[in-house]
């Protein structure tokens, strides 16, 4: 049938650009970027095309029945255990692979442009349609285990993608360290299924929805099932390796650290919305993690220099959105923003890749500006996406975004804290991407001189997925939530909702001034020192808030969790591994006396054991 | 039974015995040659592999007044020995060659071997296993010293064969106690006893224990695995190879028919058999612990094998101790065996495939940037060590997965925990590796290596059955799972 297809192509697509890669290898022959890139396109477009066209007949399904099927094979079946390869599409499913296909297909367009003086583009595409046949099998799995299947794939060729440019040793440390990360969180998924089989019987996702968990078992899925998605998903504590991934191709960090993979917690969450939904105490950790992320990598991300970096807190802080989304109950709400937000977000990311090709790699932002005349369709873009993140009407964000907030107000699970640490996320996200915007293509120009002249606009290639883009980050929101999970969650009162909604515009567009009247004139390399010099006064009430204040904090939050938790708790377990490593190595003599003499203490010790254990029973 | 039908049934043995004496025979007749001794040898693999299949028993079948029995699985088993023996038959010519191994020696007892874990795997007596044992021990022994003029090769067959040895005269010594307990060396016999009495309980006891002993020894269960690594970097790469799967393959249904040696479902016998798995226990989790921890540390890449194994056969004591509980979840620990069987054969065959020095075995950096030497070679090792990781599509994660699954079917499920949390540690050492060799640009003095078609083709297969596996995993299972009821 037709659903197997979806998976088919970018799997077919995989495997001609790995064959035209070692062919390549072994010849000693460089493939054309046009080729492999065709192909890698060719085949994303094709699963798009499938995924449009099974949303459609979904869509004319009423809304009960809104499922297809389609068994591959007969995967496992041993005993209680019955698994079949089952592709499963509903509407939750299907939102997914339309983002993954499409975002994906357009990513894939900008990358022929983008890696078009790269040395393999057939090993970059094929990892590329690697990892969205992973992703599609993430959200089509039908059973956890191939749910997990996808969820190993992905982490694996993210993996892959962030050491692409292996040449540099930073760089495959970044790879290393995202897929260690991610293990850890892939350790609380393999035990949370355990656990699922354990207390009913099947791995089966619908049966599982069906048949639920008893209360006492809900606490633990829940929070396994969730530090599963903290891995996946960069949030708090272990959301360090996202600036890190950041060292692989910018198209790369569009497709997998904005659009997709890191939005697969959310997907997880709300898959078993209906089984840890019962569980009050795992809303609230989901929602309380949620709410901290989202501000506190707002601030982190006030304080970056590397525009990439900027865009990677920031996807932190969205995603956090989406958790706190999915905390306080409005599942619907957080997959609506998962949406809206692949749009916006690869547009940025896409933007700033190619703001970087345009000044031949340079990342820091302060020594960009001015670039609206020279790049002018970048810049138009860059501000449309600008317009959606900030939640400026009409723009797709806005609705999102807006029924987020509103949610962590009014919902039952929600609260005042969760509300005021979303506004003000909200706040800091406008001030930190007007400082961006304003950095980038307004003010004088700190360009260096010798790149300045050689600057010119991306060719097509790459300049029209950024025109789709911002039109869907534009148009994107206006159709309302795409799926609807669990209860419908009424509308108390319409007043609470414009103020909510009007608040958090004012809000945004608060943070935005200042950050302009900040940095707008910014016209040295010099970040916060010069700054300080400016002595209007109501300056310094901000500047005391934002300038020196923000930077302390936000590095010092940082250090903290990259210093204090992450590292040492690599460091640790290292030295521990390192430890018992070198104990065990002194048992490990050499000597074949010593091993005998080894064995012969452990054979003593079994056998006293043995004996004190019948002297026990008494019957020796 | 008739007797035409019992020959039927030890005709894979006496294949292999003629070929044995054939290929033995042509090293007295020409010294010199090389391809017929492969020939022969293979060929007598290829026999003994279709005597299985066309002889496959139904149910078990009692042999020699109930000395030995046949079985599915041992059937089974033998046909995958042969699968692996012609693998590594195909595979490490070019490695003898280059090592200036004997070809005939080097077959002759590398089927003496293969014979001996069969007989092993089938004996239902004490003595039988024990002459099995040694028939299967000894040709080890003298292979891993087979690099004559290298010390550390000499050194691991001097290591191996007095820890062997000893271990060995451990478990005449458990026999002889329960042999004292219960009047007799057959395991039926034995089983009829314990049916009926618990007297000389504490005798059994000790003698049982002393027996579990000698074959932890063998499959190199934490704390009696201290010569694995140093046998394992000293011996020949090719015999490596084989010794870590054809003898753990044979230790593991030994423990297994051990473990069952008494009625455990008689109520007399549970508090017995309860410390008996505390015993398992406590050696899985030592094993599984101290395997993946050293694992990570080690830079030769056989010693890295080496721990990996001892932290392999962890998970599949686990797999023993939960088939302890529920007889039917044994199944687990024959998938596992099918599976590191033959990602285990692979890897063997590549390193020794791919060893540049002269003097050692193969250093992890030796694969510094295999990647733009070899790209196809690269992903034959991705595949492996991917597989030895755990990760999905490949054998290696559904054999760790039902280790899992039945562990918490037994109701172990602290220990499936600390098993996963291994996995995890564990799977850091087989990605260095690949990083290694695909993250870094290659070092431009390294030698270059050549490989046969067929040592080639030997290392692709057993790839496409570690990945076709994983992917389709039914196939096997329900051939195995319908075994695993039989057994």
């Amino acid at each position: 049938m037709i659903l197997s297809l979806l998976i088919l192509f970018p799997a077919v697509g995989f495997l001609i650009n790995g064959l035209l890669h070692l062919m390549a290898v072994n010849s000693k022959r460089k493939i054309s970027a046009n080729v492999s890139g065709f192909i890698a396109t060719a085949a994303m477009v094709a699963s798009f095309g499938v995924a449009l066209y099974q949303f459609l007949l979904l869509r004319n399904i009423p809304a009960e029945g809104r499922i297809f099927e389609q068994t591959l094979f007969n995967w496992i079946s041993l005993g209680k255990l019955q698994l079949d390869f089952t592709l499963r599409l509903d509407s939750l499913s299907a939102v997914f692979c339309l983002v993954i296909t499409g975002v994906g297909s357009l990513i894939h367009l900008y990358s022929i442009g983008y890696m078009h003086d790269d040395e393999t583009p057939a090993k970059y595409f094929s990892y590329l349609n690697l990892f969205c046949f992973m992703m599609l099998n993430l959200v089509l799995g039908a059973t956890l285990p191939h749910v997990f299947l996808g969820w190993e794939g992905v982490g694996l060729a993210s993996y892959l993608l962030i050491g692409y440019w292996y040449r540099d040793l930073e760089k495959v440390a970044a790879g290393q360290k995202a897929f260690i990360m991610n293990r850890i969180g892939d350790l609380a998924f393999l035990l949370a299924m355990f656990l699922a089989f354990r207390a009913t019987g099947t791995l089966d996702l619908l049966q599982l929805q069906k048949i639920g968990l008893e209360p006492a078992l809900v606490l633990p899925f829940g929070l396994l099932i969730f530090f599963a998605c903290t891995g996946k998903s960069a949030q708090i504590p272990l959301f360090t390796w996202l600036p890190d991934a950041m060292a692989g191709p910018t198209p790369v960090s569009a497709l997998i650290h904005a659009a997709t993979m890191v939005t697969s917690g959310i997907y997880l969450l709300t898959r078993l919305s209906s089984v840890i939904s019962s569980s009050e105490t795992v809303l609230m950790v989901i929602a309380m993690t949620g709410a901290v992320t989202v501000f506190l990598s707002a601030l982190m991300a006030c304080a970056q220099t590397d525009i990439k970096k900027v865009l990677a807190y920031s996807t932190i802080s969205q995603l956090g959105f989406m958790f706190l989304g999915c905390g306080v109950g409005a599942f619907d709400a957080g997959v609506f923003h998962v949406m809206t937000h692949a749009f916006f977000k690869a547009l940025l990311f896409l933007g700033a890749g190619s703001v970087i090709h345009a000044l031949h790699g340079e990342q820091d932002i302060f020594k960009m500006g001015g670039l609206m005349k020279k790049l002018p369709i970048t810049s138009w873009t860059f501000i449309m996406g600008w317009a959606a993140i900030l939640g400026l009407p009409p723009f797709s964000g806005f609705f999102s975004k807006d029924e987020i907030i509103y949610q962590s107000l009014t919902s039952p699970h929600g609260s005042v804290s969760f509300f005021i640490l979303a506004v003000a996320a909200a706040f800091l996200t406008a001030f930190y991407m007007t400082r961006l915007l304003v950095l980038v293509f307004f003010g004088p120009s700190r360009v260096d001189a010798k790149v300045a002249a050689k600057i010119h606009e991306s060719p097509m290639l790459m300049a029209a997925p950024l025109i789709v883009l911002s039109i869907l980050a534009l148009v994107g929101g206006w159709l309302g939530a795409p799926v609807h999970v669990g209860a419908e969650t009424t509308t108390e009162s319409h007043a609470i909702e414009y103020a909510v909604m009007g608040g958090s515009v004012v809000m945004a567009l608060i943070g935005a001034f200042i950050a302009h009247k900040k940095y707008g004139q910014t016209s040295k390399a010099e970040k916060v020192n010069s700054f300080l010099l400016n002595g209007m006064k109501w300056d310094s009430f901000y500047l005391c808030t934002f300038g020196t204040g923000t930077q302390k904090i936000a590095t010092g939050i940082n250090t903290f969790f990259e210093e204090m938790i992450v590292q040492r708790l690599i460091r640790w377990s290292a030295v521990a591994v390192d430890l018992s490593g070198n104990i065990l190595k002194i048992a490990q003599s050499g000597s074949a006396q010593g091993y005998l003499a080894m064995m012969a203490i452990a054979i003593f010790a079994i056998l006293a054991w043995v004996i004190y254990g019948v002297g026990q029973y008494g019957k020796l | 039974m008739d007797s035409f039908e019992s020959l039927s049934l030890v005709s894979p043995w006496l294949v292999l015995a003629g070929g044995i004496l054939a290929t033995m025979m042509i090293s007295v007749v020409r010294v010199s040659t090389k391809r017929p001794a492969q020939v022969f040898a293979i060929l007598t693999l290829f026999l003994t592999l279709l005597c299985c299949l066309k002889n496959m028993p139904e149910g078990t079948q009692v042999l020699f007044n109930g000395a030995m029995e046949v079985s599915p699985l041992t059937t089974l088993a033998l046909a995958l020995l042969s699968v692996l023996g012609i693998l590594f038959g195909f595979g490490s010519s070019r490695y003898l060659t280059k090592e200036k191994i004997h070809f005939s020696d080097y077959y002759h007892l590398l089927l003496i071997l293969i014979l001996g874990a069969s007989i092993l795997m089938c004996a239902k007596d004490l003595v039988v296993m024990f002459i099995a044992l040694e028939v299967m021990s000894l040709p080890a022994y003298t292979l891993a010293g087979f690099r004559r003029n290298d010390a550390r090769s000499n050194e691991a067959a001097i290591k191996y064969y007095i820890t062997g040895g000893t271990l060995g005269a451990v478990f005449l010594l458990g026999a002889s106690f329960v042999f004292g307990a219960t009047g007799s060396t057959h395991l039926a016999d034995i089983f009829l006893w314990s049916q009926g009495t618990t007297a000389n309980f504490g005798l059994f006891y000790v003698g049982h224990v002393l027996l579990l002993i000698a074959f932890l020894f063998k499959v190199a269960a934490v704390p009696f695995h201290f010569w694995k690594p140093d046998v394992y970097e000293g011996a020949p790469t090719a015999v490596t190879g084989v010794m870590a799967t054809v003898v753990t393959m044979a230790g593991f249904v030994v423990l297994a028919r051990l473990l069952g040696m008494i009625d455990s479902a008689r109520i007399e016998w549970v508090p017995y058999f309860e410390s008996l798995k505390q015993l398992i226990r406590l050696v899985a989790v030592l094993s599984l612990v101290v395997g993946s921890a050293v694992v990570v540390t080690q830079k030769n890449l056989k010693r890295m094998l080496a721990y990996s194994s001892i932290s392999h056969s962890g998970y599949l004591l686990l797999g023993l101790l939960a088939a302890m509980t529920k007889p039917e979840l044994i199944y687990s620990v024959w998938i596992y065996l099918f599976g590191y069987s033959l990602m285990t054969c692979g890897l063997f065959l590549l390193i020794s495939q791919s060893e540049p020095r002269e003097d050692a075995g193969t250093e992890l950096v030796d694969l510094t940037g295999l990647f733009k030497r070899s790209p196809f070679r690269t992903l034959l090792w991705t595949i492996f060590l991917l597989s030895m990781a755990g990760m999905p599509l490949t054998i290696g994660f559904f054999t760790k997965y039902f280790v899992f699954l039945s562990s918490l079917d037994a109701g172990e499920g602290i220990f499936a925990v600390v098993a996963a949390v291994c996995a995890v540690v564990g799977a850091y050492a087989y990605l260095r590796p690949i990083a290694l060799m695909v993250m870094r640009d290659a070092d431009p003095t390294a030698a270059s290596f050549k490989t046969s078609f067929t040592g080639q083709l030997a290392v692709v297969i057993s790839a496409l059955g570690v990945v076709g596996w994983g992917i389709m995993p039914n196939l096997v299972i329900q051939i195995l799972k319908g075994i695993a009821l039989q057994h």
